[in-house]
């Protein structure tokens, strides 16, 4: 048998299981048989391990060349490196629904297996959820996307794979998408127990606990796969920035943002009782939006760079699941609203449940705006949706704004829209870093409002102080050549967005030292030890909470590395060998063009000595083209850059004249661009320590 | 003891004044018309003196550039039979090429008839996959111009 006809039979192997389990756990739910649900139990443990099967024939496809099979044909490449050949697993559409097959089903068994006992009622549903998820997915690998549909070769025809894009042939791609997908996909488990609570109607915090760890998880690789997003972005794009609005990187934010919006708000049903609805409102969003976020990329409704290419079936795949989600989900929150009412009310604005819940707004808010604006552009493709903008909203639109103009074509919706929108929610997300730790449960009184805030405020103050005179005085010592962020004719002048992320960026910054101060100093009095000691212990004790406030610290440096984008210079220009330009405070020398090739590709490198003030070298940047040679038509650029802490000097070419020796240049000045990858290490540091959490180790959300 | 209703008020118009503000604040030029090219000889005056999106293929042939300079292109661009010629000023992308699909970004110049661009998004011909086809193993030269 060949392997393409062995992996489509265990890929229906796999549909059949999924069906039969949720038939068990649905038949086993309804007539409380321990025995029908031990049988749906085996049938999760069973789809993984034929789902762990498929993958591994996949993966054994690519390793022996396999040509036969049409995947592996248009992926695969026998001079590929093996690393290559193993990830080209996920590389392209079929095999990455594969791949979220497999991840699904392996969640789905490890988290049925931690809470067979302690979380029995529960069981049944979440499994039936489960099942019916995974059905989904296999049901779209077995009639649509199967990865070992076979490539018929006319004889003589050349036996050889085409290979992977080699856009994607970077390390940082190895680690970004399987991330996200762990992120994605991991927010199955959570959804699941959520849904089995209002089923069963034990919706009290007991599903909460059982899912707490599964959210950190999502949220975390959630994270790791953004930042790896930003960074293959940045060095392989060449374009001198991280992040774009792109609809596939919005696609990883969408449920990023509800993620973290949850995670917040579960520590408010802990303590206070409160917003049991809107907990179960964010874990269904979430996990929505990492249906939303791959029917964006999967099915090609979306106009992006790295769209996977359009598929009309799949796009109504995806829109049938989400309906549903959206349906059932919102019949099961109306049939059990009694039992989920608040045991208390908001008492004051100046408590943290209100700091949590303005967190929650802003961050559920710019999740369905982003998730509005992403697909908005395709809306005004529609005929139909023209209409109605035209007939029913525009008149009202009019009356807001005088220069609206009707629909009369697709618009598009470009970076700058987002950042005009999505900076100042940033700005109030940084303050309530900063503030909600701070301020009491229940109310707080002016008196301890004055004892927390002093300290935080005046450093806010010192720090945007400094900032608004220092940078113009850092830049005002030469004129600012080429295009510069908040300049005008070369001058450095005041940018607000910056200036008050630099503030707010001292202010949070304050409250975490201070709280850390606090901890270790009450440690110490209640009996002698160091300091270190001290942090430790705190640390040990209320992991939630301190680690949290590590996060809380990864996020201030981000944003300190975000402010830095208000100071940057873009340079576009053409140099001639020797030629030295000014950049900053740097200045770039054009030392040569070199000319080498490997197994899969020419290459072009120009050689940019970058030199300080004083002449002395610093570094030299090697920006290339690569032309491979399956894809000549299409070189890629490779940027390259000179980092520090204060700021990359940031290089890609867009043209290079052999006969000449001419390079065009993009040069860019990118002012603390690497303490966004800083802040995110730390970032992911306190997530660590937050989901090291042990069991009933409920102290942390004093 | 519950909100107080002043204090309910207070937030309402604190978080609607919030939103107007930013609604009211210009977000410049993020949301732009994407038209095809048909659809700006159509009713040229219709896109006077407005920056917008313009989607076409560009003419095999009409690439012209003047060499030794800083981006500088002339094109035409083409869908549905009809053409508009671009002036092209910025240094086009890696995957610009004739025949190939552009979206340009920009606005008509003060006759009216050409396209003046310092943007441009370019897609490939086809697919990465049935681009790969007909791309063989053969190692290709850098290009040398």
């Amino acid at each position: 048998m060949t392997i393409s006809t062995l992996g489509t039979i265990a890929i229906l192997v796999l549909f059949i299981m999924t069906v039969v389990t949720a038939a068990l756990a649905l038949l086993g739910a309804v007539r409380h048989s321990e025995r029908l649900v031990e049988g749906a139990v085996q049938g999760i443990h069973g789809i993984f391990a034929v789902a762990l099967f498929a993958s591994m024939l996949l993966e054994y496809a690519f390793l022996a060349g396999d040509y036969t099979i049409q995947y592996v044909q248009q992926n695969g490449h026998p001079e590929m490196p093996v690393f290559y050949k193993l990830t080209a697993f996920w590389g392209s559409l079929d095999g990455s629904l594969l791949f979220w097959v497999l991840l699904l089903s392996l969640f789905s068994s490890l988290s049925i297996r931690a809470n067979r006992q302690r979380h029995r009622v529960l069981i049944p549903n979440a499994v039936l959820v489960l099942a019916l998820i995974i059905g989904f997915f296999s049901a779209l690998l077995l009639f649509l996307k199967n990865p070992f549909a076979p490539y018929i070769l006319t004889p003589g025809a050349a036996m050889q794979g085409k290979g992977m894009n080699p856009l994607l042939q970077n390390p940082y791609m190895i680690f970004h998408p399987p991330s996200l997908y762990l992120g994605m996909v991991s927010m199955a488990v959570p959804f699941a127990f959520g849904m089995a609570a209002m089923i069963t109607g034990h919706v009290d915090s007991a599903w909460q606990r059982s899912v707490r760890r599964w959210v950190l998880f999502s949220w975390l690789f959630l994270s790791v796969g953004l930042v790896l997003g930003g960074l293959w972005a940045y060095e392989e794009l060449g374009w001198g920035g991280y992040w774009a609005w792109d609809p596939v990187e919005n696609a990883g934010l969408l449920p990023w943002l509800m993620c973290t919006a949850f995670l917040h708000s579960v520590m408010v049903q802990e303590r206070r009782g409160m917003l049991k609805v809107w907990n179960l409102v964010l874990v269904i969003s979430s996990f929505f939006m990492t249906i939303y976020g791959t029917f964006l990329t999967r099915s090609g409704v979306v106009q992006s760079v790295h769209a996977f290419g359009e598929s009309p079936e799949l796009a109504w795949s995806f829109g049938i699941l989400m309906i549903t989600i959206i349906v059932v989900s919102t019949a099961l929150l109306v049939w059990r609203w009694p039992l989920l009412r608040s045991r208390n009310e908001l008492e004051s604005i100046v408590s943290r449940e209100f700091a949590f819940l303005l967190n929650n707004w802003l961050f559920f808010g710019s999740s369905v705006f982003v998730a509005i604006v992403v697909i908005y552009p395709t809306l005004t493709d529609m005929e139909g949706f023209r209409a109605f903008y035209n007939e029913v909203a525009y008149p009202l639109v009019k009356m807001v704004s005088s220069d609206a103009q009707p629909l009369t074509g697709r618009i598009t919706i470009g970076p700058s829209f987002y950042n005009h929108y999505m900076s100042p929610v940033g700005l109030a997300l940084l303050f309530l870093t900063g503030f909600g730790p701070l301020v009491a449960w229940r109310k707080t009184t002016g008196q301890s409002l004055v004892k927390q805030f002093l300290g935080p405020l005046v450093a806010g103050l010192v720090v945007m102080v400094l900032a608004a005179v220092l940078i113009p005085l850092v830049r005002s010592s030469q004129d600012v050549q080429g295009v510069c962020e908040g300049c005008v004719g070369g001058v450095q002048v005041m940018s607000l967005t910056g200036l008050l992320c630099f503030g707010l960026c001292g202010f949070t910054f304050w409250t975490i030292v201070q709280e850390y101060v606090r901890g270790v100093r009450v440690r110490r009095r209640n009996r002698p030890q160091s300091v270190l000691e001290a942090l430790i212990g705190l640390m040990m004790k209320a992991r939630r909470r301190y680690g949290g406030y590590i996060v809380h610290l990864g996020v201030v440096l981000m944003f300190f590395g975000f402010a830095g984008n208000s100071y940057k210079i873009e340079r576009k220009l053409q140099m001639h060998p020797g030629e030295v330009v000014e950049l900053d405070d740097y200045r770039i020398r054009h030392d040569g063009i070199v000319a080498t090739q490997d197994w899969q590709k020419d290459m072009l490198t120009v050689r940019l000595t970058v030199l300080d003030d004083e002449d002395n070298e610093l570094a030299v940047l090697t920006p290339a083209k690569w032309w491979y040679y399956q894809l000549k038509e299409q070189p890629t650029t490779e940027a390259s850059r000179y980092m520090a802490l204060e700021g990359d000097v940031y290089s890609s070419i867009a043209d290079v004249q052999l006969s000449t020796g001419w390079v065009r240049v993009n040069l860019y000045y990118n002012p603390l661009v690497n303490w966004v990858w800083v802040g995110f290490a730390i970032m992911l540091m306190g997530g660590i320590v937050c989901i090291g959490t042990r069991k009933g180790d409920a102290e942390g959300v004093s | 003891m519950a909100l107080s209703t002043t204090t309910k008020i207070g937030l309402a118009v604190v978080v609607a004044g919030a939103i107007g503000l930013m609604v009211a604040l210009d977000p410049g030029e993020g949301v732009l018309e994407y038209v095809y090219v048909d659809q700006v000889t159509a009713e040229p005056a219709r896109f006077e003196g407005r920056t917008f999106k313009v989607h076409g293929t560009v003419v095999e042939g009409s690439v012209k550039s003047k060499k030794g300079t800083t981006g500088d292109y002339r094109f035409v661009v083409e869908h549905k039979g009809q053409r508009l010629a671009v002036h092209y000023t910025d240094i086009p992308p890696d995957t610009f090429q004739e025949g190939g699909e552009v979206i340009l970004t920009g606005r008509l110049d003060a006759e009216g008839d050409t396209f003046e661009s310092e943007e441009m998004s370019a897609k490939c011909p086809s697919k990465y996959e049935d681009e790969a086809k007909v791309a063989g193993g053969a190692p290709s030269t850098p290009r040398k111009d």
